[in-house]
């Protein structure tokens, strides 16, 4: 019940193929986060699933039922579009009860679920007014109500909450997710938030022009990326990426001739192998004179309060970023020796490809 | 902005009393854009309506003063078999061709919606008809409804039917009358068009993940987001239809052949006004076929309120 499979699905706008040819299983009651960057075809694919598009290669199935001959009202899908796609000529109450009224259910039945959707999401007070007369946040509820009266097996949510300001955002998504837990449905999720990504997701898929770049948890996908890509696409301020060679004992030799141990032993390959080694934000730090492996100059300083992001540029043009604590005493133009701690770091080859 | 407005002063003035003065600006700008349009207004519109008016309770027979006669316009149009017998006739034709040229425009539209190839080939076939003169697309009716060699009887005669006689028939004449002013249905179907084009693409994929059927999604959805339009051309429609003239001038002349069907409310006016010269009777049907109308708008607009739905319409 609810699962939703995507076997080799491609979708093409005229020549252009915009969705490569997908493989995923999103399991019953999982919550799954689509991020990517934008017109990677993360809209495309839900509305596949959704069946707004067809299908030009592969299957889509949702519960175990191959779905590209059924209308998208026949899927067991519901749909909370970005722009709420409220009917603006029906009230709140009308808006919910349409979809219950065509399917043929009694008018009592129709108000209790209507009634009691509206208890869950906190609209009971809405029902009466059109779209028109209601906030963005409320408009937001009532499209979310509008999903769930229907209890479908199957969520859609296209970056539901990108038109919010930032505190409604914070609140829908805990909403959210608290309906997650209650409703224990599926649910796929397209955001360009991190932040929403990260705290709401199950697992996440990143997807990259048309691609599945990787599949794993939230802790899977910042901590262990499978690639380049989704090490710079996920974490915010990004992983910094420095170029390294493997030096003679299987060390780490820094652009500015610093060498370093790997903390798991030794770096594959030849002596002299090009790699990227990408290091989060945090692993870096403000030291001491002569107890850095790099130095550069403080290009920005944001202080957010609690830490401190500062952006620092080395003799060898490269920009680093680093995360420290808000009382840090950098200022902008300062020279400051920076240490790298390799605990967590990972390297690529120059594929992109992780290889430690 | 103001040359007359010394920058200290400017600067003194309170920001609403600025953006009040401003506003007045545009008011005025605004007149002034609107003025050659006002006047073309009053010199063709404003002025006849009134002299309409007037005439309609005189006796005025183009050559000579009009001599005032107070409502005996009025009782001689209430006497006259003729102007019921069209006012019947128009009524029908009215209640008849209205609504199915709604119906049709509407169909047509939604086809027009989902052509997505050669689209604005289409919309400019359909829009062409109304570009030729009424004459000339009654008399090209007339040629292919010919009894004896039009097409169109040939071909109900080759499927086997046994076709009206369009045109000399009373029973079919009114209906041939019909058919003809549906012919160009163009703008109507613009208009729709537009109202369908403006649906947000958004909503009308929500409504087909609501329901998997295509007519509760016309009747639920489309309608109710197009009413607007609708009521555009119902009114637009009732209007025409109510001074329709040139077509029933073509098939059954000053008369209504055959016997009075065709006989339109305008044929009667323009009989009075044209053959017998007699203006005041002219004008006092003007008068009341304006009233009329106006009555008949002004109660479509009263139950407006209750079926239209207008954007940015909070209730
Ligand atoms: N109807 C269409 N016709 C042609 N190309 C399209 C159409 N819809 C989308 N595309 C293209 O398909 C690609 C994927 O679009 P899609 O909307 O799925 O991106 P997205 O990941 O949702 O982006 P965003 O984050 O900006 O919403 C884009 O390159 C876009 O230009
Ligand atoms: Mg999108």
């Amino acid at each position: 019940m609810g699962a939703v499979q995507l076997l080799g699905v491609q979708k093409f706008f005229g020549t252009m193929e915009v969705i490569k040819g997908i493989d995923l299983r999103v399991d019953d009651g999982e919550l799954v986060v689509f991020v990517g960057p934008s017109g990677c075809g993360k809209s495309t694919l839900l509305r596949m699933i959704a069946g707004l598009e067809d299908v030009d290669g592969g299957e889509v199935l949702i519960s175990g039922v191959e779905v590209s001959g059924l209308a998208p009202a026949k899927r067991g899908v519901a749909m909370v579009f970005q722009n709420y796609a409220l009917y603006p000529h029906m009230s709140a109450y009308d808006n919910l009860a349409y979809g219950l009224r065509r399917s043929g259910m009694a008018r009592a039945d129709v108000d209790s679920r209507v009634r009691e959707t509206a208890a869950l999401l906190q609209i009971t007070d809405l029902l009466p007014r059109r779209p028109k007369a209601m906030s963005g946040g409320q408009r937001q509820r009532v499209a979310i109500g509008r999903a769930i009266v229907r209890k479908p097996e199957v969520f859609l949510f296209d970056e539901p909450l990108s038109n919010l300001d930032a505190a409604l955002r914070v609140e829908m998504r805990s909403q959210i997710a608290r309906l997650h837990q209650e409703l224990k449905a599926t649910m796929i999720f397209v955001t360009h938030d991190q932040v929403e990504a990260m705290t709401l997701a199950d697992r996440i898929v990143v997807l990259n022009s048309g691609r599945v770049e990787q599949v794993g948890t939230p802790r899977e996908v910042y901590h262990n990326p499978a690639n380049l890509f989704v090490a710079s696409f996920i974490g915010s301020p990004a992983m910094n990426l420095l170029p390294i060679t493997r030096g003679e004992d299987g060390s780490i030799l820094l652009e500015s001739g610093e060498q370093m141990i790997w903390p798991g032993g030794k770096i594959d390959g030849p002596p002299g192998r090009a790699l990227t080694l990408g290091l989060r934000p945090d692993r870096l730090s403000l030291v001491g004179s002569d107890q850095g492996q790099i130095s550069g100059t403080v290009h920005l300083a944001e202080h957010l309060g609690d830490e401190t992001i500062l952006h620092v540029q080395t003799a060898a043009g490269r920009a680093l970023t680093l995360k420290c604590d808000g009382d840090a005493p950098a200022r902008l133009g300062d020279l400051v020796q920076i240490g790298l701690d390799l605990t967590g770091a990972c390297l690529f080859d120059p594929d992109g490809r992780r290889v430690q | 902005m103001g040359k007359s407005t010394p920058s200290g002063q400017a600067g003194a003035e309170t920001l609403p009393r600025r953006r009040r003065r401003a506003g007045r600006n545009e008011a005025r700008a605004g007149v002034l854009f609107a003025l050659p349009w006002m006047i073309g207004l009053a010199i063709f519109t404003a002025i006849p309506l009134v002299l309409t008016f007037y005439i309609a309770q005189a006796r005025f027979q183009i050559t000579g003063a009009p001599k005032w006669v107070g409502l005996q316009n009025y009782s001689a149009i209430w006497a006259d078999p003729a102007v019921w017998t069209s006012a019947q006739n128009t009524l029908m034709f009215a209640m008849i061709s209205v609504p199915i040229k709604l119906v049709l425009a509407l169909c047509l539209a939604l086809l027009l919606n989902r052509v997505t190839m050669l689209s604005g080939f289409y919309r400019t076939v359909f829009y062409l008809p109304f570009l030729m003169p009424a004459v000339a697309g009654s008399i090209v009716f007339i040629l292919l409804l010919n009894p004896v060699a039009g097409p169109v009887n040939m071909m109900l005669q080759a499927m086997g039917l046994s076709p009206p006689d369009w045109l000399l028939d009373p029973k079919a004449a009114l209906w041939t009358l019909i058919l003809l002013s549906l012919w160009p249905l163009g703008v109507e179907t613009l208009v729709f068009l537009g109202g369908l084009q403006n649906i947000p693409k958004d909503i009308s994929e929500a409504a087909d993940l609501d329901s998997p059927r295509g007519w509760h999604k016309l009747v639920w959805i489309t309608i109710p987001l197009i009413t607007p339009m609708i009521l555009f051309n119902l009114v637009t429609g009732i209007i025409y239809s109510f001074q329709v003239f040139t077509q029933a001038l073509v098939i059954g002349g000053t008369t209504g052949k055959p016997a009075e069907a065709t006989l339109m409310y305008m044929v009667v006016l323009y009989r009075a006004a044209f053959r017998y010269f007699n203006m005041g009777h002219a004008a006092a049907m003007a008068t009341v076929l304006f009233v009329v109308v106006l009555l008949l708008t002004l109660l479509i607009f009263r139950t407006a309120r209750s079926w239209v739905y207008y954007e940015g319409e909070s209730r």
